[in-house]
């Protein structure tokens, strides 16, 4: 009896042990910790100041709604959009080839509530991860195929404005 | 005795299970939290919002006046038309990104406060000239900034 009570019990360590290795390994982000420099700050807006001017605006409007998974490094990037766009040049170029990883996320309103969409979507990111954030424009004399995932949400020539949060690290 | 001494021990076991399974879930819950990402907007959220703004306002005056040239308006009601339809593109844009904003803990006020437009419509052309003027005012826990925007666009579209 007492053999089988200490069995049960060495069981039980065991799946406690497990469970807290499980939450443990999901829990740290395995990436890099050390300290984003000051410098990544300014760059990484830079980036995405000269990328919000056009090619952000044009990839969106032709994303078919499939997340780039892996960034730009992605061998299936372009299978998410539905015309050729100049967005995985910049971002491998100015990003992925200078150790930066990313997610992209775009949120738009439906009838009054808000929707959030992962566009590019690169792992979890760490704690020392910046975060910087775009608002997009799309008007009803825009075309392309962001128009069949998110409605028409204003009564103007306004056709939704989507909010574009960027989340940046090294890796 | 010695099987109630047992059944303690499971209990004893369970309770242990239990209450180890919490504090992880917390202490996960935790470092979740930790990870939230450090935003490096900033002040120059003044700044995108004015770049915004200044384009929003070019292009809404350019589209809505090529619109015109495809529809048959008159020029008394031409210029009350295109002033109407960029006053609205304004007005919800601004309240879309003060939403999205407050949506992220943030204050942003963009306010528009003077909209003069001048329209006419010319056998070949119509040409819209439109003088706008916007207020913006950010706050969050640290920093407040204001600044006024004051775009002169004509656009000049050919039938």
């Amino acid at each position: 009896m007492k053999g089988q009570t200490f069995t049960l019990e060495a069981i039980l360590t065991a799946f406690i042990i497990l469970v807290t290795l499980y939450y443990l390994i999901i829990s740290f982000p395995l990436t890099n910790l050390q300290k984003v420099h000051i410098t990544d700050d300014v760059y990484v807006r830079d980036v995405f100041n000269f990328l919000e001017n056009k090619t952000l605006k044009e990839s969106i409007l032709c994303w078919n709604g499939k997340v780039v998974y892996g960034g730009a490094s992605a061998d299936d990037f372009n299978e998410s959009f539905n015309c050729s766009t100049e967005l995985k040049y910049y971002l491998k170029k100015l990003l992925d080839d200078k150790r930066f990883a990313y997610n992209i996320y775009v949120t738009y309103s439906s009838n009054g509530s808000l929707r959030e969409l992962k566009f590019v979507y690169d792992g979890s990111p760490p704690p020392n991860a910046i975060s910087l954030s775009k608002i997009v424009v799309i008007y009803d004399w825009d075309n392309g195929s962001i128009k069949s995932i998110v409605p028409d949400d204003f009564d103007s020539y306004l056709y939704n404005v989507l909010y574009v949060k960027v989340v940046v690290w090294r890796v | 005795m010695e099987g109630l001494k047992g059944q303690l021990m499971l209990l004893s076991g369970l309770i242990m299970l239990f209450g180890c399974i919490t504090l992880t879930m917390v202490l996960n819950e935790y470092i979740q939290a930790l990870s939230i990402p450090m935003d490096i907007s900033g002040k120059y959220i003044v700044l995108d919002v004015e770049n915004l703004v200044r384009k929003s306002i070019e292009d809404s005056l350019e589209n809505v006046t090529r619109l015109m040239a495809t529809l048959n308006v008159t020029n008394e009601t031409l210029t009350d038309y295109i002033s109407s339809n960029v006053s609205q593109i304004l007005q919800d844009l601004a309240n879309a990104t003060e939403t999205y904003y407050r949506m992220e803990g943030r204050y942003v006020n963009v306010d528009i406060d003077k909209i003069d437009i001048v329209a006419y419509n010319e056998s070949e052309r119509i040409v819209a000239n439109a003088n706008i003027t916007v207020l913006i005012t950010y706050k969050d826990e640290g920093l407040e900034a204001r600044t006024v925007v004051n775009v002169n666009s004509t656009s000049e579209v050919v039938k």
